[in-house]
């Protein structure tokens, strides 16, 4: 879930302007009287769009005319406002260099840094948040990504080992790589640690690069020894679990002796999301997009009812199980028995899961808002918006929700 | 609304803290008026999931999403036959909460004297919640202390778990 707001009132904004970026004057504000403009802007983008609804059907030219150059000035409001959390992502960049400088000498590895993109901007909330998920990567890269200078020399490598850290915006997200020319990440190796841990199952066989993506699973760690640079039991899947929590994305790219480079892919703002729009049991829910898959509308006759499984559905030759959105919730509605059933296949960390819904409405951006601290804590729920007739609907954590229920239906069970 | 409550203002200023005074069911109640932000009518509802049953939704305040509560589910009050109904959006900083009531009456301003220490030993139900009453006219109303009946110390207590869990 997201932080309070009023948290981030009370920090002190961060130091963004340096002597060395051009002169231009500005001027600082409050946090809180920033998010309260923004609030406003994003209920007149609603009204602006009520009213452009309202005389769609009018006979007058002119009060058209009007309304319609109303919207152009009502949306360069919202991007300029939009625009105002956003921040440099240079204090990172300097605190990530610091590191590497210490934690370098402290592992007596000679390391070049080579640092691009520190006047690309991104919203403060998402800069505060990826900061400790970065930090971990780059003493990651460090520790077990880079070798020791004799190793390197043996390898043929030059005795320097280089981490670059790339920030860049690519279609309207903020991306990060880090990468490093260390020793890359083993497959076979990975393999066999996880079939030791038994977080997979013997048996099971993947290509190079699914083993590699393995490190994302909890409770794995290839080191043999717990160092105080980097492993202290948290390890990759933290990083990738806050990664998600703020919509984004983590892939790896990595080739034994060449080097491994991570990419994160960020939305720029938390205050706006990209969303798709579900009716079940006559209320209307967000689910974010990063979350979606894909969606699908099977005949009711394919979804198949298993003792032991659970509904599945046979996808592509796999079967993904499949969730009420009406049960996930808890909530009373009249889920149609209709011949056709319309899934959302969603992403989780355990994998696909199928996720029925009465009616997907469409693709949508929504203003994100939080709710109150007495409803904060539900799990599953990351938010709310307001939808275009001005009535709130919530946003789902769809991996959250689809976690709680299981854990539900096994305390049933047992 | 503001209009009314003006009126009502003058005609029962008695020199006392100002108290809006509003009907559950049958009985009357009053919370300070320092308190109440505005009263509004009952707004379109967002039911939410795993919320208690006196949790009605949440609701748009001009951009802002609030959280609005069933004082009479909370209080064990049979709901009034009267349909008029209204949301009193309280500013309990730092939450602010809507809370229905059957009906808002007026604002009082009771002097000290006047608010008699609620009497005890009636074995009745959530007396932790009513801090005194005082007559008014032929009336008992009853203070209630709000943030203990909306159980608003337990929010005001959560420390946002979100910020604590995404530390790695």
């Amino acid at each position: 879930m997201l932080p309070a707001l009023s948290e981030q009132r009370a920090k002190p904004a961060a130091p963004v302007a340096s002597p060395s970026n051009k002169v231009e004057e500005s001027l600082r504000v409050s946090l809180s009287r920033l998010e309260k403009l923004i609030n406003f802007v994003g209920e007149m983008v609603i009204l602006q769009s009520v009213l452009a609804e309202q005389v769609s059907g009018s006979s007058s030219l002119q009060l058209r005319r009007t309304v319609h150059q109303l919207s152009k000035v009502t949306k360069d409001v919202q991007e300029l406002s939009m625009g105002l959390r956003m921040v440099p992502i240079k204090p990172l960049f300097q605190k990530l260099q610091r590191i590497i400088r210490d934690v370098s000498a402290q592992l007596q590895k000679n390391i070049e840094i080579d640092l691009v993109g520190e006047d690309v901007e991104v919203d403060k909330t998402v800069l505060e948040r990826i900061s400790d998920p970065l930090v971990h990567l780059v003493r990651n890269s460090l520790d077990h990504g880079i070798e020791a200078t004799d190793q390197r020399l043996t390898a043929g490598k030059s005795q320097k080992g280089t981490i670059s850290i790339r920030a860049f915006h690519l279609s309207g997200r903020l991306n990060i790589e880090v990468a490093d020319d260390g020793g890359g990440i083993d497959p076979d190796k990975i393999l066999a640690s996880a079939k030791k841990k038994g977080l997979v199952s013997a048996g099971q066989s993947f290509s190079p690069r699914d083993a590699q993506q393995l490190i994302f699973l909890s409770g794995f760690s290839t080191k043999a020894e717990v160092t105080d640079v980097s492993g202290r039991g948290v390890g990759m899947d933290v990083v990738r679990t806050n990664v998600m929590e703020l919509g984004g994305d983590i892939q790896i790219d990595s080739e034994v002796g060449k080097g491994t480079t991570f990419s994160i892919s960020l939305p720029l703002t938390l205050a706006i999301t990209d969303g798709v729009l579900v009716e079940v049991g006559n209320q209307r829910y967000v689910l974010p997009q990063t979350y979606v898959h894909e969606t699908i509308s099977v005949e009711r006759e394919q979804l198949q009812e298993k003792t032991g499984v659970g509904t599945v559905i046979m996808l592509r030759g796999e079967p993904i199980p499949v969730v009420d959105l009406g049960a996930l919730l808890r909530m009373k509605g009249n889920t149609t028995n209709s011949a056709d059933v319309t899934a959302i296949v969603a992403k989780t960390r355990e994998g696909l899961v199928a996720i029925v819904v009465d009616r997907i409405t469409g693709q949508l951006q929504v203003v994100v808002k939080q709710l109150g601290r007495e409803a904060q804590n539900l799990r599953g729920i990351a938010g709310s918006t307001i939808l275009g007739d001005g009535m709130p609907a919530l946003i789902l954590e769809v991996p959250e929700l689809v976690k709680a229920a299981a854990q539900r239906s096994t305390r049933r069970a047992a | 609304m503001a209009e009314m409550m003006h009126k009502n203002d003058h005609k029962t200023s008695r020199g006392g803290e100002r108290r809006l005074s509003f009907s559950l069911g049958s009985q009357r109640f009053a919370i300070p008026l320092l308190s109440v932000k505005e009263v509004i009518a009952v707004p379109g509802l967002t039911p939410v999931p795993f919320t208690p049953s006196h949790f009605l939704g949440i609701m748009n305040l001009r951009g802002q999403v609030i959280s609005v509560l069933d004082l009479r589910k909370k209080l064990d009050i049979k709901p009034g036959e009267s349909t008029e109904q209204a949301v009193i959006i309280c500013d309990l900083s730092p939450l602010t909460l809507g809370v229905l009531v059957d009906s808002v009456d007026s604002v009082l301003s009771p002097d000290a004297a006047s608010i008699l220490p609620k009497p005890e030993g009636t074995g009745a139900k959530h007396t932790e919640y009513i801090t005194g009453i005082f007559q008014e006219g032929n009336d008992l109303v009853l203070l209630l202390d709000i943030i203990s009946a909306l159980d608003a110390q337990d929010f005001m207590a959560i420390d946002s778990s979100a910020t604590k869990k995404s530390a790695a």
